[in-house]
């Protein structure tokens, strides 16, 4: 969910605000998601399980809009070489989303907000855990180093 | 500072970012609802972001350290740890003034939320200003160039 390097160039106000925040935001709330629901398995916690509920949400539903201004920005790069590696780009992205949307689910999803300490909470820190895994490792050093990296590592 | 050539700053920012952003809007709804979870939750974020805020700021820092002195990233990463460090302590008084080391008490809130949203439109302008450094237009474009000079002194374009 970077800011391609591809894009760079493109309206300003998308590129150079929008959707880095956007997807800091996100990666943030994630990484905080995991972190209550890991406080809330030493502590059992209810709250941290519920802040944990709440910071998915609030990722999700920012992760999808910097996801919407990406494909927005991809399309710019149509006919590119850039474009290749946008493809790369959303395609870890949305396996991000996904796996936060199934945590997201498994949590209470649109019943909302767990009301009950007696969840399993396994299936979301899994899930979690592993879109945590793919950002770090891939995207956000990304989003720097542009694409000497993606072409050695990916294509 | 890097980790296995990655970059560390990049990857820290979005824990403070995240954390205070969720932090305010979550106060924000404990003042319009008064439901505690949202104070709570403000109290437990405000502090989570200080924290991460201070290890990107180390990060960041030694980055700084190694930009050349006279560059205009430096300047700029001069304003960003400005701004970064008084947000920092916006959110930090914020957090005492929630309750600090006693715990969410709720007690001012009210406060707490102006300095909060000032400290969140400081890190908009800092975000903005980080994002000037990296993705702004590349160093060697904005300096001027000697060749034309020496273009006027050989009458011939320099190789």
């Amino acid at each position: 969910m970077s800011t391609l390097v591809a894009v760079r160039g493109r309206p300003a106000i998308l590129t150079d605000l929008f959707r880095p925040v956007l997807f800091s935001f996100s990666f943030g709330c994630f990484v905080f998601a995991a972190a209550g629901l890991i406080v809330f398995a030493g502590t059992e916690g209810l709250f941290f399980l519920r802040l944990s509920y709440w910071l998915a949400e609030a990722g999700l539903v920012t992760g999808l809009v910097a996801a919407l201004i990406g494909v927005a920005e991809w399309s710019f790069a149509l006919g590119e070489a850039d474009a290749r590696d946008g493809l790369w780009h959303s395609g870890r992205d949305v396996l991000v989303l996904t796996l936060f949307a199934a945590a997201w689910t498994s949590l209470g999803g649109f019943h909302g907000a767990p009301a009950t300490i007696g969840r399993d909470i396994t299936l979301a820190m899994f899930t979690e855990f592993m879109a945590i895994a793919l950002l770090v490792s891939f995207e956000v050093s990304f989003a720097v180093e542009g694409r000497p990296r993606m072409k050695g590592g990916l294509t | 500072m890097s980790i296995f050539g990655h970059p560390l700053h990049p990857m820290l920012v979005p824990l403070p970012i995240g954390a205070f952003v969720f932090g305010v809007i979550a106060l924000l709804l404990f003042t319009v609802s008064g439901d505690p979870f949202w104070l709570q939750g403000s109290y437990w974020l405000a502090i989570a972001g200080v924290v991460t805020a201070s290890a990107a700021a180390v990060a960041g820092f030694m980055d700084w350290l190694g930009i050349p002195g006279d560059s205009r990233n430096r300047n700029i990463g001069a304003w960003h740890l400005a701004l970064n460090l008084t947000l920092v302590g916006l959110f930090f008084v914020s957090w005492l003034i929630l309750g600090g080391f006693g715990g969410a008490t709720g007690a001012n809130a009210t406060f707490a939320l102006v300095l909060q949203v000032v400290g969140a439109l400081m890190l908009g302008v800092s975000g903005w200003l980080g994002g000037e450094m990296v993705f702004g237009k590349p160093e060697e474009d904005q300096k001027p160039t000697e060749q034309p000079k020496q273009e006027q002194q050989s009458g011939q374009p320099a190789t």
